[in-house]
């Protein structure tokens, strides 16, 4: 074994000029992979933050079967005791934040105009740490009672700006109409149209006191990680059986986990078409290049050597091709990485958002695994048919060529 | 009484073109004897190289029968004939064909780990065939840093050094110059008679035929002369 080693590793050398075009191929391929891995993974990660970071939390904690359900009034299936829930939950120990919200409907006026939106009631105090992902981009965050951030949509419409001053309708638990006047803290851009037209947030305490009730609505939740959700639904089931834990992606399906499926399912139509590429690439140079050594293996084969035996050495030297086209696409990758992408990639909006982000390359160890596997893979199955073609020759035809 | 290395009776051979059998070799009849050396001589064209390749058991016979050592190899398996290939039969060519990337030493060697040899075992013996053929100090250079004599040397060196029963040579002194010519066949010599190897040339030089102790004349596929003892 080790003299099929030995001598495909010194194969690699024999035409410097031709395994230099063939590493080339091979190590852009590489990179190419590499470099849309990290960015897709940036890009997902990017999608993630604003998701989890901008509105939903790492998941959401309701009372059981209430989530996805319809109801004529549903608070009166709202948790009444959230002190005593919220203490449950926090004894999960990858649970580092715990959320009370309230989501209502109510009507937003600005002079003589109102328009319907959908409030949250929020604890500034306790989410503006985390949720850094509103982008406010005129006046600043939510930070007590009697004060509203509107959604850009929603405060385009009404004609509004930080500062200004909106009366927010809406109906009590009991059916009574309530309303209060509150002053613009700030407005806020997500870049997801369906939630900067509608949503407004006040806090829990207004909330509350609009809504005349006690109750919240459910728990957003700061987590150890995304990697750690599985944990910490099993806690809180453990911990209050009466409430039912929803991860983000599962609540932002529309947005997040069906923007990830579309990254996903785009980036392996395109991790096939540069496979392709690769190994149509090479090829050619494979092919040329055992047709000069046709006498050579006449030659051995003649002396001995077997089909099997040349088989093995002849797909390990372009494994061992691939491999070291790998390694140089990984370098030329992180080189790139670490110079004209340091600062980030400008992406215009994606479908369904209206804001531009900067995205920045996410290599991850798998994609390393990977940008050296796949090209090698590449480069072995383009050699399997000029191999096997020029094995199937017989020994004189074999030894006619010069 | 010497043992048989080949018994070859009404042996044909005919190639197809454009689904017509051309004929080269016309039923050949030959009895070889271990340890023999020998000549096959006559015009290009003749069918020399085919015998060859039919005696080294890299090409089949269309007709006839091929006997190797007692053995019936007419019609014997690819496996079956890359073995006997490997440990009985060591070919020589024209053209040298020796791996530009491995070393003399490697292309020496090249074949005797697969004969069971230790690493130190194959690198004595490859050692000791460079030095019966005058390379023991060439033995680190590539093939690509000889002449084109000293490269025919290895291509010898690498047939001859797994010690094979017969060695097939086709003009194996047509790049030498006359000393080196002679010292090969001197090597050819010395191998057979301490190792009984069997020397089957096909050659037009007529020095390399002088020491022939028989001599094969082919012509249009058939032998002219039989080769008779001198």
């Amino acid at each position: 074994m080790r003299a099929i080693f030995l001598l495909a590793w010194k194969n690699l050398f024999r035409n410097v000029r031709r395994t230099s075009a063939s590493l080339i191929t091979v190590a852009f391929g590489s990179a190419g992979l590499l470099i849309y891995q990290g960015f897709n993974s940036g890009l997902m990660n990017q999608y993630r933050e604003n998701t989890v970071r901008g509105y939903y939390g790492y998941g959401q904690v309701f009372p059981k079967d209430y989530f996805g359900s319809v109801y004529e009034k549903p608070w009166e299936h709202w948790i009444v005791n959230p002190t005593e829930m919220e203490a449950k939950i926090k004894s999960v120990p990858q649970v580092k934040e715990v959320f009370p919200r309230i989501g209502f409907y109510a009507f937003v006026v600005r002079g003589g105009l109102t328009l319907g939106g959908k409030g949250e009631g929020i604890v500034p105090e306790r989410e503006n740490s985390f949720f850094t992902q509103k982008n406010i981009v005129d006046g600043r965050d939510l930070e007590g009672p009697d004060e509203i951030i509107l959604g850009k949509g929603l405060a385009d419409a009404l004609g509004v700006k930080a500062d200004d001053t909106v009366t927010v309708l809406t109906q009590t638990v009991h059916g009574q109409l309530n309303g209060a006047d509150m002053k613009v803290a700030g407005i806020f851009h997500m870049g997801i149209k369906s939630i900067d037209d509608q949503f407004f947030r006040v806090s829990l305490e207004s909330a509350q006191q609009l809504l005349d009730t006690n109750k919240i609505e459910m728990f957003s939740l700061s987590t150890t990680g995304v990697e750690d959700w599985p944990k910490v639904r099993d806690g809180i089931v453990k911990a209050a059986p009466d409430l039912e834990p929803i991860s983000f992606d599962v609540l932002d399906k529309v947005y997040y986990q069906n923007s990830v499926d579309f990254l996903n399912a785009q980036f392996n139509v395109i991790r096939t078409i540069i496979l392709f590429i690769v190994a149509l690439g090479i090829f050619n140079t494979i092919a040329v290049g055992l047709l000069e050594r046709a006498g050579e293996v006449g030659a051995l084969r003649a002396n001995g050597e077997t089909r099997s035996r040349l088989f093995r050495v002849l797909l390990l030297e372009n494994a061992f091709l691939g491999f070291l086209g790998g390694i140089l696409g990984i370098v030329i990758a992180v080189i790139l990485d670490y110079t004209i992408m340091m600062k980030g990639i400008p992406m215009p909006p994606a479908p369904g958002i209206t804001r531009s982000y900067l995205i920045y390359l996410q290599i991850q160890p798998e994609h390393y695994v990977q940008a050296l596997l796949l090209p090698m893979l590449a480069a072995v199955v383009a050699s399997i048919l000029p191999v096997r073609k020029l094995l199937s020759r017989s020994i004189p035809d074999l030894l006619r060529s010069v | 009484m010497e043992s048989s290395l080949y018994s070859a009776r009404h042996l044909e051979y005919a190639y197809d073109w454009n689904g017509k059998a051309v004929p080269v070799l016309r039923g050949l009849d030959l009895d070889l004897e271990a340890g023999c050396f020998c000549c096959i001589v006559g015009p290009s064209g003749t069918g020399k190289t085919t015998l060859l390749n039919l005696l080294g058991l890299i090409d089949s016979p269309t007709k006839g029968q091929l006997l190797f050592c007692g053995e019936d190899l007419t019609k014997a398996t690819e496996s079956k004939r890359e073995q006997i290939r490997l440990q009985n039969v060591g070919f020589i060519f024209q053209a040298f064909h020796l791996i530009p990337t491995l070393s003399v030493l490697e292309n020496t060697s090249y074949f005797l780990p697969l004969l069971g040899h230790s690493p130190e075992s194959s690198r004595k013996i490859a050692m000791e065939t460079l030095d019966l053929l005058g390379l023991k100090d060439h033995w680190n250079k590539k093939p690509l840093e000889l002449s084109g004599g000293q490269r025919q040397r290895v291509a010898v060196a690498r047939a001859i050094a797994k010690r094979p029963a017969v060695v097939l040579a086709d003009e194996p002194t047509a790049n030498l110059d006359s000393e080196t010519a002679e010292r090969m066949i001197g090597a050819f010599k010395e191998l057979q008679s301490s190792s009984k190897t069997s020397f089957i040339f096909s050659t037009h030089d007529a020095h390399l035929v002088s020491y022939a102790k028989k001599i094969y004349r082919m012509k249009d596929g058939r032998f002219e002369t039989e080769g008779g003892d001198r």
